[in-house]
């Protein structure tokens, strides 16, 4: 083998056949300027693991994934599960069915309260209209959120159902003075039993 | 569901099928190995967004991974070619005010060092020497050298054939052994005293 051809496998030894670098060290054994070059390379590749060994870090780890997190969209074709993934969060299978349970009895306690509501008929025309404007006005979500940043209530209302129903539930500090006790209340009762 | 349980492939099937919980173990996972491996191509403040938006690919295009492929590998891919997109932009916009500005190459210095170098110096010595590259031999020296991918993975990670890679690496290597000549003499000469 020529000088030229060992010295192109020395740069490349470690993608040597073992047979490669049997003949490559036949050579070397006996020649001074590719021995110096096999000598520099060894020194050159130890040099290059040992530079390797410092790993720059991320300033601000969690910095980086919150970036990240806030950045990626699902992609189309993909199926979202914002209330599959929040209900996966909750790993205590007692507080699974303590809510489940909850959600159970709300419903059944809004539905004989609508039905109650429904059976007073004294205001049943007026009741109606009043309904269906601030339906209306629940669909302007900015008039609702303005609202419901002025913690005001225009008008007291008539019922446990209306109340929760008017502001949905969507923040515990949005409901009146009047319903938030009686959540309370619901809660407890539900506790103790 | 606790997420730590669950093995790699599960959690980029999770990922996969849209669950974000599980797409943020992978960022936190990997995002220090992206981050080291971006500041060997450029700066700290540039690898920041590198590994911010090869989250946000990896994100877009997780349809597409095949179990038979590393995610590593994948990653590497991802990044890699992000750091030589940026690489190409600030060559050409150098190339641009090369008129006006003394090129920013020669400003470096590159003599040796007269100390031994350690960590961060030392890494930051061997990648200003790798400066004078040309960008794929660059690439090619930092992934195998520096990051010690399999030349298998090396053709993987940047797309190329088996010869182009081992001469790539032939090239890098030489040019470094040049450069470096001094450093080992330096280095051998202050053994001797
Ligand atoms: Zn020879």
């Amino acid at each position: 083998m020529n000088c030229d051809k060992v010295k192109q496998n020395i740069y490349g030894y470690d993608e040597l056949t073992e047979t490669e670098k049997g003949s490559l060290h036949d050579h070397i054994a006996q020649c001074n300027s590719c021995a110096l070059l096999f000598r520099e390379m060894q020194q050159q590749r130890a040099l290059f693991r040992k530079a390797s060994q410092w790993k720059d870090l991320p300033p601000n780890p969690d910095r980086l994934t919150q970036n990240v997190m806030s950045s990626i969209k699902t992609p189309a074709g993909r199926k979202v599960r914002p209330v599959g993934e929040m209900i996966d969060r909750i790993n205590l299978v007692p507080l699974r069915l303590a809510l489940t349970s909850l959600s159970f009895f709300l419903i059944i306690f809004f539905v004989s309260e609508y039905n109650m509501t429904q059976s007073t008929s004294r205001y049943n025309k007026s009741y109606s209209e009043t309904l269906l404007s601030e339906k209306k006005e629940a669909l302007d979500s900015g008039r609702l959120v303005e609202r419901l940043k002025q913690k005001k209530r225009p008008t007291p209302f008539t019922s446990f159902y209306d109340c929760i129903k008017r502001c949905g539930l969507a923040d515990w500090q949005y409901l009146c003075e009047e319903c938030k006790i009686k959540f309370q209340k619901l809660v407890k009762k539900y506790e103790n039993s | 569901m606790n997420m730590g349980s669950l093995s790699e492939t599960e959690i980029i099937t999770r990922a996969k099928s849209g669950d974000t919980r599980a797409f943020r173990i992978l960022v936190e996972r990997y995002q220090s190995m992206m981050f080291s491996v971006s500041c060997r191509f450029l700066d700290k403040d540039e690898a920041e967004d590198i590994v911010q938006e090869a989250f946000i690919r990896l994100w877009k295009n997780l349809h597409k991974y095949r179990p038979g492929i590393k995610l590593t590998t994948w990653l590497y891919r991802i990044v890699t070619n992000l750091c030589l997109d940026q690489l190409k932009s600030k060559h050409r916009r150098n190339r641009f005010r090369r008129a006006d500005i003394t090129e920013i190459d020669a400003v470096k210095d590159h003599s040796t060092p007269d100390k031994e170098l350690e960590g961060r110096e030392l890494l930051q010595y061997v990648l200003q020497l790798a400066q004078s590259l040309t960008p794929k031999q660059r690439a090619v020296f930092i992934l195998r050298d520096l990051e010690g991918l399999s030349s298998d993975e090396v053709c993987e990670v940047l797309s190329m054939k088996a010869g182009n890679v081992k001469s790539n690496l032939y090239y890098a290597r030489k040019a470094l052994h040049e450069k470096l000549k001094q450093y080992f003499e330096v280095k051998e000469r202050r053994l001797l005293l």
